[in-house]
């Protein structure tokens, strides 16, 4: 079951940040706070794969919303990240105000001809792959929001992700 | 990015990354790669042991120049892949397309170097 919309996060990290350049190294300084707001607030151990999921999952939509929200020729516009720790989850939300997402679909089953193995594609099949639940919502204001949800160890949803 | 390439001999070269291999520096990677290759050192390693991200953008680059590598008749070998990099290769399934090596020692012996 996908979690209702956030209510009060037990810590939370929040940054913007600029799409042209992309500052993916602010994200990845964001996310290292993130995980040390985590393990101050979080009763339990968080396995290093896990926080790998997570981070990957979230480079993963960064990059698509820059990329594909945000082409060079349309006119700068910060992406908002943010990240929350929750009782039994933590997520990820990005804002921003670029072009709409539209869905590709999964991939095709993959492929092991090397010379028919695709160089690009790879990255929201692999998110989805990461985390609980991936969401994304366009709002009448021109808004794309996406939110990753991942669940701490015995905390798994009970149903099969929700996927943008 | 930091892209160093050592030349082992004609055909071997070992192409050392440090920094993340992302959409923002995929595009650099993968020139330097199909460059060394197209100079004619086919049979590469790739250590991967100061790289701490990689995206599906960085995994394209990695694809591009394996593809590049056996159309010369060589191949293209990982070493040294972090965690991180073992998760992104499993859940696309490419760790059964991508050669991956403990060391570059072990890469280069299967080389016969």
């Amino acid at each position: 079951m996908v979690p209702d919309k956030p209510d009060r996060a037990l810590t939370s990290e929040v940054i913007a940040i600029p799409t042209r350049p992309p500052d993916m190294g602010s994200v990845h300084d964001a996310l290292a706070r993130f995980w040390l707001g985590v393990t101050a607030h979080h009763h339990g151990a968080i396995e290093t794969r896990w926080q790998v999921e997570f981070e990957t999952a979230v480079g993963e939509i960064v990059a698509n919303v820059v990329r594909h929200a945000h082409p060079p020729d349309s006119v700068p516009n910060p992406v908002r990240v943010m990240f929350h720790l929750f009782e039994d989850r933590i997520e990820a939300h990005l804002l921003d105000h670029g072009i709409p997402f539209v869905d590709p679909g999964p991939r095709a089953a993959a492929v092991y001809s090397i010379d028919q193995l695709p160089e690009g594609g790879w990255g929201l099949d692999l998110a989805r792959g990461l985390v609980d639940h991936l969401l994304y919502e366009r709002g009448d204001d021109g808004t794309n929001a996406w939110r990753l949800v991942k669940h701490f160890s015995g905390a798994a949803p009970e149903d099969t992700p929700t996927t943008a | 990015m930091d892209v160093t390439i050592e030349k082992r001999d004609d055909e071997t070269a070992i192409v050392s990354l440090t920094g993340r291999l992302d959409f923002v520096t995929a595009g650099v990677v993968r020139q330097r790669i199909v460059d060394t290759i197209t100079d004619g050192h086919r049979r590469l390693v790739i250590d991967l042991a100061s790289v701490p991200f990689i995206d599906s953008s960085g995994l394209g680059a990695l694809i591009g120049g394996l593809k590049a590598a056996r159309s010369a008749g060589g191949d293209l070998r990982i070493a040294r892949a972090p965690e991180q990099m073992k998760v992104v290769l499993a859940l696309t399934t490419l760790d059964r397309v991508f050669t991956t090596y403990p060391t570059i020692d072990d890469a280069l012996s299967e080389y016969g170097s």
